[in-house]
């Protein structure tokens, strides 16, 4: 089971990202792309002639996206949280060293902004575990989707983990990282054909690591679960068709202290509520 | 065994003699491999020793000490009158003063002047193992550095002697031993800091004169409070009479372990050691030194940890934790980096070190071996960067790739080491966040220290990855390669080994994944895997200009640093009302 | 195998190679929700490595020719160059002046013209359409500009193409 849903997560991945680009057309009242779209996007990328800067950095995207697929299966084997989040900081770094690899203005700038970025939301993620821990007394995923759900103890880290999944998947107001036509997509700019598309695959998987992490709140009650990962969807994507870009500055500013606060708040929650 | 503990002790003396008068440069070189593997064998040897081992002198010993105790203060009184310094005489006097004291009310009974705990074991381990590595550099270092031959031996043999000191500093149990121990350390870093004899140097080498001589005072006055609270001169007894009512001569030598440790209001002296020939800084940083500070700490942690002060402590180690890696993102002076990364890892493992947990120990002893390999590994590299490529910013890095891919694998290595998974210091991150989440439940307090580990750890990723920036960036153009030469490489295999057989003690998978990660990994940065794919320019907007990356920094205000300043001062001085009132 | 799929998601490139903006404004707003080109996939990518069509807009200035040759370069083949706006295709109001070169397809083989001046959202999104059949037959060969091609270098296996584009000043 664990094996199967690892195998398929970029597969689910992609049509979720596909739902997404959707849902956002239809938020917009436009007709929006096919739901296969990404799809379409990946066969077409295969066939193109392929571009790249020098092995090193090809090889590292490559790398990029099977540790991060890595960290996944290990959600879906449901280890250690602690493991899954430094697991996932690795497949960051491979990110970012490759796009420091490479003489490219905008993929040194989208490095330095997504090592910030890094800094913003790593220490939240840790907490939240944290928070777990404190609740469960165990860091093992399994133990956590075999208790109750957690959502009611702790719907502070909550929101932090809400104000962060912007950053992870690149959305308004919080997606300077990739700022698309102002830095031009940051770190991936110099991924070109058959490359591009394991950094594309590394994007969408990130949705199945966030919305993961968010699933976890549900416990042993896998619709609550569900329910909370499809109501956090909605919100991002509103809140990504309703809101402009900020300055890294101002979301790290924002985010460092607005989300750190509210983590800190649910762990006293946890010890004392 | 005795042959064993005397060829421990006395190998590092030995190695100085050796060095003072070897003149050719294979004797010295064989010297460096010969005390290195030596070394590493007897301390080897002693780890493996299962039992404690307590060594006692007699009544000539302990007079040979008093004698070097004040010749050594009146010395620094001296240096203290001829750079017409008042705080260095001053302190010295007060010292003196103190020691007198001391002397006079001697406690009853004896005890082991020595005694080589698990603690002190591991701490041969990284001492002589590290240290050994070190001195094997400096002797291919010192062929560059302008100085007469006989100042060269001479600090060959400084940095071996203070490897003798430092062996004999982890295992005393008498504390006036480990005062007289202490104080040499400051006495030789004063010495090494101040080798080059230029203004800088000097200037720089009184502040850590100074600076540590505080640390001397607050030892003893915690001698003097152990002698009226608990009448004993000798660790053993002090751990196994403590109580809880009576923390100030254990909040003294704490104090004494911040300011080793250059932690926050003292941070000044250990970058003021930047200075000195690199390998000075790679014995301080790494083996020797600071490493008195997590190492005296944990080595009472046994008395202060789940008290008041100990919680206390654990704060003021999180909080240098965080503002050191802070500041550290606005140099751009790599041994600068290094230097306040260490001081914020110490502070991170003085920390750790007074939390009430069976797993306390082995947790801060694999921070502070692991951080002790890597950082050697790091300011080795710092100096190759300075003798062979003349770079000491982080901007010069620029053709690092091209010129010398296997020194950027090593100072890749070393970054790595320090905040990735599966390498060591990361691993003892890992445990120190679970050790910390589980003692939260006990004490909210160190709630706030582990926000600090958080956000800290995250900031020591960006300060090291920030810095491969300016080092990765692939020149297109081909530049001629630097062959590294064997007196410069050697020692960083030796750490890289080192780090590999160290994780052993963490699992073997660990050894496996790591080993594959640098054996198969490196060679895969820089060799050109030919494929079928074109090659093509990076994209500048259509601009035909070359992009060269620089360090980017965050800035603090002056006037932010001094308000950080004077809330460390408060916090240290602090301490012992504190431990009073616990 | 998956050549169909390249009319499926074609990705835009648009560059602005002088132009007054009114077809750049034009581009931007068929590629806008009222238009809504996304439902037939495309993107507006804004890196040359990772887009199919090049939009370019404006009588390409002198300043600007070097720079569109550079970015014509480092798109992947198989690739399709739409002119857009009368400019581009002839320099339209522009042409025979000192500082223009009269069209894109001085400089590099154009595909598509779409005319007027300004160009209107639907005859963009003809254009496209049309671009898209030409891409679906196109085959992976480099395609080389017409003027300022430096060099390009094979060796074994690999193609070195990070000189393709040259300057001016090396021409003469």
């Amino acid at each position: 089971m664990s094996l199967l849903l690892t195998l398929l997560a970029p597969i689910f991945a992609t049509l979720l990202y596909g739902f997404e680009r959707v849902l956002k057309a239809k938020m917009q009242r436009r007709v929006g792309p096919p739901m296969l779209q990404p799809f379409y996007d990946m066969f077409k990328l295969a066939d193109k002639r392929v571009f790249i800067v020098h092995s090193f950095h090809a090889w590292l995207g490559v790398l990029h996206f099977l540790l991060l697929w890595l960290s996944i299966g290990a959600i879906m084997y449901g280890v250690h949280l602690l493991f899954v989040i430094f697991m996932h900081l690795f497949a960051l770094i491979t990110l970012v060293i490759a796009g420091f690899s490479v003489r490219s203005v905008f993929s040194h700038v989208g490095a330095n902004r997504e090592l910030i970025a890094l800094v913003v939301y790593e220490p939240i993620l840790i907490l939240i575990a944290v928070s777990f821990f404190l609740s469960l007394g165990s860091f093992e995923i399994s133990q956590i989707l075999s208790s109750d759900p957690l959502i009611y103890s702790m719907p502070l880290g909550f929101l932090a983990l809400l104000m962060i999944i912007p950053i992870k998947l690149k959305k308004s107001p919080f997606d300077s990282v990739e700022a698309h036509q102002e830095i031009v997509g940051g770190v991936e700019i110099e991924y070109s054909g058959l490359f591009y598309e394991f950094i594309y695959g590394a994007k969408v998987l990130e949705y199945v690591f966030i919305y993961a992490f968010v699933f976890l709140f549900g416990g042993n009650n896998y619709l609550l679960g569900a329910i909370l990962v499809a109501l956090s969807f909605l919100v991002i994507n509103l809140v990504d068709n309703s809101t402009a870009r900020v300055k890294y500055q101002d979301m790290s500013r924002i985010v460092l202290i607005g989300a750190t606060l509210l983590a800190t708040l649910n762990i006293l929650g946890v010890l004392y509520v | 065994m005795n042959i064993l503990l005397v060829s421990h002790f006395l190998m590092p003396l030995f190695a100085a003699i050796w060095f003072l008068f070897a003149s050719s440069k294979q004797a010295k070189q064989a010297g460096g491999y010969l005390f290195l593997f030596g070394l590493s064998a007897t301390s080897l040897a002693l780890f493996a020793t299962p039992h404690d081992i307590a060594i006692e002198i007699g009544a000539l010993a302990k007079t040979v000490l008093i004698i070097l105790d004040v010749a050594l203060l009146l010395y620094f009184a001296k240096v203290g009158f001829q750079a017409k310094m008042v705080k260095i005489y001053a302190l010295a006097l007060l010292q003196l003063f103190l020691y007198t004291l001391i002397e006079l009310r001697l406690p009853e009974g004896g005890g082991a002047a020595f005694v080589i705990d698990d603690l002190a074991k591991v701490m041969f381990l990284l001492i002589n193992m590290v240290g050994g590595a070190i001195g094997l550099f400096s002797i291919r270092y010192l062929e560059e550095e302008k100085m007469s031959p006989r100042r060269k031996a001479l600090f060959q043999s400084y940095l071996y002697i203070f490897l003798a000191v430092m062996s004999l500093a982890v295992s005393a149990n008498s504390l006036l031993i480990f005062f007289l121990c202490f104080e040499i350390t400051t006495l030789f870093s004063f010495l090494l800091i101040g080798f080059r004899k230029d203004a800088q140097a000097k200037h720089n080498a009184n502040r850590a004169l100074w600076m540590n001589q505080i640390g001397g005072v607050a030892i003893l006055l915690g001698v003097i409070y152990s002698i009226q609270y608990y009448n004993t001169l000798y660790f053993s007894d002090l751990l196994a009479l403590a109580n809880p009512y009576f923390m100030l001569p254990f909040a003294y030598i704490a104090m004494a372990a911040f300011v080793k440790a250059a932690s926050m209001p003292f941070n000044s002296w250990l970058l003021g050691a930047m200075v000195a020939p690199t390998p000075v800084s790679a014995m301080l940083h790494s083996a020797t030194m600071v490493k008195i500070a997590p190492f005296l700490i944990l080595k009472l942690s046994p008395v202060i940890a789940g008290t008041v002060l100990g919680s206390y402590i654990t704060l003021i180690g999180s909080a240098v934790f965080v503002v050191g890696s802070f500041l550290a993102l606005s140099k751009d002076f790599f041994k600068e980096i290094l230097g306040l990364s260490t001081i914020a890892l110490l502070g991170l493992m003085i920390a750790l070190a007074t939390i009430e947990s069976a797993q306390t120990f082995f947790i801060v002893t694999t921070l502070m071996l692991f951080h002790g390999i890597s950082k050697a590994m790091l300011f080795l590299s710092a100096g190759i960067l300075e003798k062979e490529f003349h770079y000491k910013f982080v901007n010069d890095f620029k053709d690092l790739f091209t010129r010398s891919p296997l020194l950027l694998t090593f100072i890749l290595f070393g970054f790595a080491s320090l905040t990735l998974p599966p390498f060591g210091v990361f691993m003892g991150k890992l445990m120190a966040i679970e050790l910390l989440s589980a003692s939260i439940l006990e004490n909210p307090l160190y709630l706030i220290a582990l926000v600090f580990l958080a956000v800290g750890s995250t900031l020591l990723v960006l300060l090291y990855f920030k810095v491969t920036a300016t080092l990765i960036a692939k020149e297109t153009t081909n530049k001629e390669k630097k062959r590294l030469e064997l007196g410069f490489s050697s020692p960083l295999f030796f750490l890289l080994f080192l780090s590999f057989i160290a994780l052993f003690t963490l699992g073997v998978p660990l050894v496996l994944v790591s080993v594959v990660a640098v054996v198969v990994g490196a060679p895969f940065i820089f060799r050109q895997i030919s494929l079928s794919f074109d090659r093509v320019k990076e994209y500048a907007c259509g601009e035909k200009i070359d992009f060269v990356p620089v360090l980017y920094t965050f800035d603090t205000t002056e006037k932010q640093k001094q308000r950080l300043t004077k809330l460390f001062i408060a916090l240290f001085v602090l301490i012992p009302f504190i431990g009073a009132a616990s | 195998m998956f050549k169909k799929y390249r009319k499926k998601s074609p990705w835009i490139l648009h560059y602005n190679a002088g132009s007054c903006n009114g077809c750049d404004i034009e581009i931007l707003a068929s590629l806008a929700p009222k238009y809504d080109l996304e439902r037939f996939g495309v993107i507006n990518t804004g890196n040359p490595k990772q887009s199919d069509i090049l939009l370019i807009t404006g009588p390409i200035t002198k300043r600007s020719r070097e720079r569109v040759v550079e970015i014509y370069s480092q798109m992947p083949e198989p690739k399709v160059v739409i002119a857009t706006g009368s400019c581009a295709c002839t320099g339209g109001v522009f042409r025979n002046m000192y500082n223009v070169e009269d069209g894109v397809d001085r400089y590099i083989p154009v595909d598509v013209y779409v005319t007027g001046c300004a160009t209107t959202p639907e005859m963009i999104i003809d254009g496209v359409v049309e671009g898209l059949k030409i891409l679906e037959k196109k085959d992976k060969t480099i395609e080389k500009p017409l003027q300022l091609f430096k060099n390009l270098l094979t060796k074994e296996k690999e193609t070195n193409r990070r000189d393709m584009a040259g300057t001016i000043n090396e021409q003469k």
